[in-house]
């Protein structure tokens, strides 16, 4: 609660007019001694101060869905997106935010501009380097739109001296999450009536959405489906990427940022403050949002019996209006490219920039399907316009990225400028993935007169780069299957569970199990968008043959189940799954050697090599760690446990699995996290069964392709022995077709 | 209907792999598949399997070669709209597709190559048809058509079933009352001169009004005025062994639709590549690789065509097609194309059963490739072999390869310029990354020698063709292309063989081979440059530059080729071990030895001294030729004389007086083919891919500083003043 007030109190000093932010440098000197000397975090530093501050009146949302938002390079370019309700779009606004630089960036080259739904608020030279400097500015009437509102920040950095690339790396601006807000005059308009309006719910200054749920016991199997359907519902309508899910005995006392109650009750269980709700609620499924004094925004889910509210929560779904779901970290479209499809860049956030730095980045996004199987094989093709000028010296590149990992690198090779138009640029598919990938392209320029760098030049250069954004990327026809188990296929696209009529989930009977699969559930929902049907049951009913999920800690865990997810209980021993795996892994031999010398000069591992691959060994779960696990049946089904060594375990594991961060990395067949966040260990399938979508003669190439290119010597197997069956044969004809003599 | 289902087979097995072949897998398992395959093919290699493993290998290769295709054809071709990149990308694609074309019609047509045919001979109870010995002259000499005569007339066959004529072009009509005194004089002089000799040899002497037609039109002037069931045509300067009749008669008994029986070429003598290069008696001939293999592999085909040379004819057969053909300026393989597709057969003996001679110089041997390359292009334009109707498809691919392999110097010469796109004028016509390159194209490389060694590895060393069609090339090319300008324009040019080197010289052909060489020298100098100025794409540079180089190491070889020796000897001696007995200086016959002859002269051993014979002495030498050929008594005079052991070698130089003469020459030089046949296999050895290329490259090196010398010596005009 202080922080806020401390800005508003720098606000009422420094705001500025968006007309005047474009025009006037703005003043990089402290203002009246408040802040102490360089403070990296200044809010840490001065709270002191927070007292002598009037709180400003109204009503303030934050828009940041993370702790900070952060523009590193010469060229950053960021996006959220924030919902309002119509009362709040109606409503004259103020956006209010505070940054801080690196000291190298300068001042005078150097530009953050924010735009609102495409609409310019205002544009400031990026001085604030010694403190945060706060800005403040108006949206203008009718900027706003009631649902889904797309705020950009865009960076224009430039090194104070430095000509090189790497001193690109140095430059940074940052925006704290408690500082970006949205300010309303009106109290009231916090108040969320309508159920479409549901995103309005919005983010904490920390960037945290949560869901309190008031309910019953969620032992009943009925309640925990009606729980478990609601929870991903609500994921979907609320447009977060990660949603805290918190069990609460009682209403909220006030209306908080970034949190919504939901009443999960029958009617004649629903909680006092809500007595004038169960007349409706016995006479039939009830889902309505409630103004409560206390002003908390409040969902009420109920009905005569759980039967009633299972309905209920079935019919809440298309009024939530979620079809239509940039979700709030996503600010530029994700469109889903099918094979043979492409898409321009410019519709998917990437413009045309006119660059006269040199390091150009960009980044931009696209959805895969959950059968994306072409991961090993095949490349997808960047068609690129772009021009660079003479000064642009041979050695200059274009690095394209997938989803963090260096697809491609491309030299510049003309030395007199050049157009490029059309240039097809080729990016390996290894690392995309079923659901949202991310492309990132870094152009690295050298110049001439980089080399020379006289004051100055660092932003006086003139343009030597211009990117289209009428480029395009363009995927091939790729493999349509699925190589299960992956918890890729599970985390990004919620497949093949949301196909299924109903899937068995078997919840541990505390209640932090039950948080931890609605977590698990309304994050699997909000990356896929779908809502898989969940119906709960006990693990002794639980049918190898279907596919279920199961999220129970250990030690409440029949031992069978748990070996049949393909974990080993009892971490006692071994904790170091990696040393592990790299002990058993690797093969022996005086061979292995040289061998391994010989390959890695061509980029193979002798594992690459093998024949037969490894079993599937029960994989060992560290003593406090999460382990998240997906395994085929014998029988059929595809089972996936979550689990940890205790409920607190699993609980607070669940906290990190659903960090975007953590989220993006899990893979393989089994993903594990320690306590210590050190991040995720995938333990990769080594008998993956291989689910063809389609079988037509050209699929069914592509899924050879793709699964030759991990089974090497398969594919050499394969030839050799076509190779002897072609030789007989034309042995074989050749004796019949001798010259009679 | 066992052959319908195995070829449905056989036909499903390929489609089958051709599927697996264009699975779009990663570089990774083409690189190891590929890697393990060329394991395999070096171990069958290496063990020496044969047979089924040998195709093995061959099955092997081609699915790498297929992959390699399969690449090259998606992914790296330049983009379309950059047509400065594209073009000379798809002329360079193109060549490379019909130089995977032409290796499989090749290795179609010498899968499994006809075995050797043993050794035939008349049965003395068969009836001997009648044969007409045809042997065409232009311009030859008169020691050279004295000496072919000869040897046709001592052919081991009744002597009343074949006549031997000498066709006469030299001698017609319109030349000896040509408006040019001169030349009517000449050519009066040389009917009467032929004619003298024919009477003498029991030759008839055959000549016409005009020369029409040339070749094809003297062959068809001689069937108009002989009868006999069969026709062996000789060239003038293909003297045939005693047995060549003996060898190829008996099997028109056989297959009364047989109307071709075509023998080897066999030459005495090098070709200007061996002689200047010095591999004659080492490395297996250029032709040997054709009549080595691939007629016998055209043979199984029944596509085995005729040479114009060393081969027997059925009238009857020729009849249907009114002799002859001569549309093309190659008369032969327009025959035997013709003659096919009415359903006639051709058979091949791999035996020779004549010796030759050929082109001697390089100008010559360039102007007698250029006749066959435009022959052949004649052919393919005239009557296109794939769909010629009355052939079976195995005969049109065969021809299509004997026809196609023709077109070698485009691809040879986009090969030799194609590097110069990237290295001077920075073209990207090849896209591919130094990754790809290794994975895809070194292996194609490797697996083409493997294939090319596994087919041809007996009859030809590595790099050796490479170098063959470099050297022809660059004067065929303009050849072919005005045959494809104008395809009736070229005529026939009768080839020189009789042509010496009696002065050390540059070939009158040799400037656009230094030209070349001093273009690929840049070439080599841009490389170093550019991998200096500009690092980042160094790996290409290198890749391209090492391109270049083979081509440089392949042009400089060719500087050697152009670079004429000085022959010293003009005809190869043929060891022999015939006795004989001389007449001594004081006039009694002393008994000695033949040991070797050559066309121009013998040695003799006699056992105890030289029988007063000296330097210059003349004498004459008595032995029992095997025909009987009237005389048995020859003249000669000695040239040297040394003492070997208590005996003397005395070299001795024919002094032939009349045409019988002859008779004794042809007897000692072409009585035996087996020590042809000796000669030739003493050089056919597979000495393997590695052992060839360091060969070559010692070669190459040699060579081109012999090039560069002979440049030096003879270059600038100061060779004419040697003249």
């Amino acid at each position: 609660m202080i922080r806020p007030i401390f800005l508003a109190a720098l606000l009422a000093s420094v705001s500025l007019a968006p007309v005047l932010a474009q025009t006037v440098p703005f003043d990089m000197s402290p203002e009246s001694g408040l802040i102490v000397p360089a403070p990296p975090e200044p809010s840490v530093t001065v709270p002191e101060m927070a007292p002598q501050v009037l709180p400003a009146p109204g009503f303030s949302r934050h828009l940041l869905p993370g702790p900070s938002l952060r523009l590193a390079g010469e060229d950053s370019r960021q996006a959220v997106v924030f919902y309002l309700t119509a009362a709040q779009a109606e409503s004259a606004a103020r956006l209010q935010f505070s940054y801080l630089n690196a000291v190298v960036v300068a001042p005078e080259f150097s530009s953050l501009n924010l735009a609102l739904n495409q609409t310019v608020l205002g544009t400031t030279p990026i001085a604030s380097s010694a403190a945060p400097s706060v800005i403040a500015l108006d949206v203008p009437a009718g900027v706003l739109r009631a649902g889904a509102n797309v705020l950009e920040i865009h960076a224009s950095q430039r090194h104070r001296t430095d000509c090189t690339i790497e001193s690109t790396y140095e430059l940074w601006t940052e925006l704290r999450g408690d500082s970006l807000t949205l300010n309303f005059a009106d109290d009231d308009l916090s108040i969320i009536s309508q159920l479409p309006e549901l995103g309005a719910v919005g983010v904490d200054s920390d960037g945290r959405t949560t869901l309190r749920l008031i309910t019953g016991d969620l032992r009943d199997p009925q309640a925990l489906g009606a729980a478990l359907q609601l929870t991903q519902q609500l994921a979907i309508a609320l447009r977060v990427a990660e949603l805290h899910i918190e069990l609460a005995d009682a209403l909220s006392s006030a209306p908080t940022p970034g949190v919504l109650d939901l009443v999960l009750a029958p009617a004649e269980a629903l909680p006092e403050p809500l007595g004038m709700s169960r007349g409706a609620a016995a006479a039939g499924p009830l889902a309505a949002m409630v103004n409560l004094p206390s002003g908390a925004n409040t969902l009420v889910v109920s009905g005569p019996d759980w039967a009633a509210i299972g309905r209920a929560g079935a019919e809440l779904m298309p009024t939530l209006g979620a079809s239509s779901r940039p979700r709030v970290d996503l600010g530029y479209p994700v469109p889903m490219l099918q094979g043979g499809q492409s898409v321009t860049l410019s519709s998917i956030g990437a413009e045309t920039v006119e660059f006269n730095g040199r390091r150009f980045t960009n980044r931009f996004q696209f959805e895969l399907p959950a059968d994306f199987y072409a991961y090993r094989y095949g490349d997808a093709e960047l068609v690129l316009d772009a021009a660079y000028s003479a000064d642009v010296l041979p050695g200059s590149e274009i690095d394209i990225y997938t989803n963090g990992q260096i697809a491609s690198a491309t030299p510049l090779l003309q030395t007199d400028g050049g157009l490029l138009r059309n240039t097809i640029i080729r990016i390996p598919m290894t690392n995309l993935r079923p659901g949202r990938n991310e492309v990132d392209i870094a152009v690295h320029l050298n110049t001439r007169s980089d080399a020379a760098c006289p004051a100055g030049w660092t932003g006086q250069a003139p343009t030597r780069f211009v990117f289209s954004g009428g480029s395009q990327l363009r995927l091939p026809d790729y493999a349509r299957a699925a190589a299960l188990p992956d918890l890729r296929v599970l985390t990004g696209t919620a497949w093949p569970y949301a196909d299924r009529q109903s899937v068995p989930i078997v919840v541990g009977e505390d209640e932090q199990s039950v948080v931890a699969a609605m977590m698990l559930a309304a994050r699997i929902a909000t990356a896929s968008g779908k809502v898989i049907p969940f119906s709960p049951m006990t693990q002794a009913q639980v049918s190898p043959a279907l596919d279920a999920v199961l999220v129970k800690p250990m030690p409440s865990l029949d031992p069978a189940l748990l070996a049949r997810s393909g974990l080993a209980g009892g971490g006692a021993g071994r904790t170091d799954a990696v040393l592990d795996r790299f002990v058993t892994d690797t093969p022996g031999g005086p061979w292995a050697g040289p061998a391994e010398w010989l390959l890695r000069g061509v980029g193979l591992e002798l594992r690459d090599l093998r024949i037969v691959p490894f079993a599937d060994a029960p994989h060992p779960v560290g003593d406090r760690a999460l382990a998240l696990a997906q395994a085929r049946q014998p029988e059929g089904g595809l089972w996936t446990l979550l689990t940890a060594a205790d409920a607190p375990d699993l609980r607070a594991g669940a906290e990190r699995l659903i960090v975007t961060r953590n989220w993006r990395d899990i893979a393989g067949r089994v993903s594990t996290m320690t306590p210590a966040n050190e991040g995720v260990t995938v333990v990769a399938a080594n008998n993956p069964v291989i689910e063809v979508s389609s079988f037509s003669p050209a699929n069914l190439r592509f899924v050879a392709a793709n699964w030759f290119s991990g089974n090497i010597l398969m594919f050499t197997a394969l030839v050799a022995s076509a190779c002897v069956l072609l030789m007989l044969a034309t042995s074989f004809l050749l004796g019949q077709r001798r010259r009679g003599e | 209907m066992t052959i319908a289902l195995t070829t449905i087979a056989w036909l499903a097995m390929s489609a089958a792999m051709l599927v697996i072949i264009t699975i779009p897998v990663s570089l990774h398992v083409h690189l190891v598949t590929a890697t393990i395959l060329i394991l395999g093919m070096a171990l069958i290699k290496l063990l020496r399997l044969e047979g089924n493993w040998r195709l093995l290998v061959l099955t092997f290769g081609t699915v790498i070669v297929l992959r390699y295709a399969f690449w090259r054809t998606t992914s790296t071709l330049p983009p379309v709209d950059q047509w400065g990149d594209f073009i000379p990308g798809l002329i360079l694609y193109l060549a490379e597709m019909y130089c995977i074309m032409m290796l499989f019609l090749s290795l179609f047509v010498v899968i499994k190559p006809i075995p050797s045919r043993p050794s035939v001979r008349l049965d003395p109870n068969d009836p001997v048809p009648q044969v007409d010995v045809f042997i065409p002259s232009y311009n030859e000499d008169y020691d050279l058509l004295a000496g072919t005569l000869a040897a046709a007339k001592a052919m081991d066959y009744p002597v009343d079933r074949f006549t031997v004529w000498l066709l006469d072009d030299g001698a017609t009509e319109a030349k000896r009352n040509s408006s040019d005194p001169e030349t009517a004089e000449a050519a009066q002089e040389r009917y009467d001169q032929m004619r003298q000799l024919c009477d003498e040899l029991g030759c008839r002497y055959l000549t016409r009004a005009r020369n029409e037609h040339a070749k094809a039109g003297n062959l068809n002037n001689g069937l108009a005025h002989s009868s006999g069931e069969f026709v062996a045509v000789f060239d003038a300067d293909h003297a045939p062994a005693r047995d060549f009749l003996q060898e190829t008669v008996p099997y028109f008994a056989r297959d009364s639709r047989l109307f071709l029986v075509q023998t080897p070429h066999f030459f005495l003598n090098p070709d200007p590549l061996e002689r200047n290069l010095r591999t004659f008696e080492v490395m297996p001939s250029e032709n040997e690789m054709f009549y080595g293999v691939i007629q016998r592999g055209l043979d199984r085909w029944n596509a085995a065509f005729f040479c114009g040379s060393a081969a027997l004819l059925r009238r009857e057969a020729l009849e249907v097609t009114n002799g002859f053909a001569g549309r093309s300026i190659t008369e032969d393989c327009e025959s035997a194309i013709e003659l096919h597709s009415r359903g006639w057969n051709s058979l091949y003996v791999d035996r020779p059963l004549v010796a030759g001679l050929q082109p001697a110089t390089f100008a010559s041997f360039i102007g007698q490739r250029t006749r066959w390359a435009q022959g052949m292009m004649q052919i393919m334009l005239f009557s296109f072999p794939l769909f010629k109707p009355g052939l079976n498809l195995a005969q049109r691919l065969s021809y299509m390869s004997s026809t196609l392999f023709w077109l070698f110097p485009l691809p040879r010469m986009i090969f030799l310029f194609a590097p110069f796109c990237y290295l001077f004028l920075d073209l990207q016509i090849f896209n591919a990354s130094g990754g790809e390159f290794a994975a895809y194209t070194l292996t194609y490389v490797l697996v083409n020698l493997v294939i090319q060694n596994s087919l041809f590895g007996r009859w030809r060393w590595p790099w050796v063709s490479e170098l063959y069609e470099y050297i022809q090339s660059v004067h065929l090319l303009g050849a072919l292309l005005s045959v494809i300008r104008n395809p009736s324009k070229p005529s026939f040019q009768v080839t020189a063989k009789d042509e010496s080197v009696d002065k050390s010289r540059l070939s009158e052909l040799s400037r656009p081979f230094y030209l070349i060489f001093l273009l690929l020298v840049l070439a080599v100098g841009m490389t170093i440059f550019k991998v200096i100025t500009e690092p980042h794409q160094a790996d290409v540079t290198m890749v391209v530059g090492g391109w270049n180089i083979f081509n440089l190491i392949l042009a400089g070889c060719a500087l050697g080729v152009v670079s004429e020796r000085r022959e010293v000897r003009t005809g190869r001696r043929i060891n022999i071990e015939r006795r004989c007995e001389v007449r001594g200086a004081d006039g009694n016959w002393v008994k000695g030895t033949i040991v070797n002859v050559s066309s121009g002269g013998m040695a003799l051993r006699l056992p105890s001294g030289a029988a007063g014979l000296g330097r210059g002495a003349p004498t004459s030498v008595r032995f029992t030729p095997l025909s009987d050929a009237g005389v048995d008594e020859l003249s000669v005079f000695v040239r040297s004389s040394s003492s070997e052991g208590k005996g003397t070698i005395l070299g001795c130089r024919y002094m032939p007086e009349k045409g019988q003469d002859y008779r004794l020459i042809a007897d000692l030089l072409y009585a035996n083919s087996a020590t042809w046949q000796q000669r030739q296999q003493a050089r056919q050895i597979n000495i393997g891919i590695i052992r060839g290329t360091v060969r070559f490259l010692g070669i190459a090196l040699y060579q081109t500083g012999r090039g560069l010398g002979y440049l030096l010596r003879f270059g600038s005009g100061r060779s004419a003043s040697h003249d």
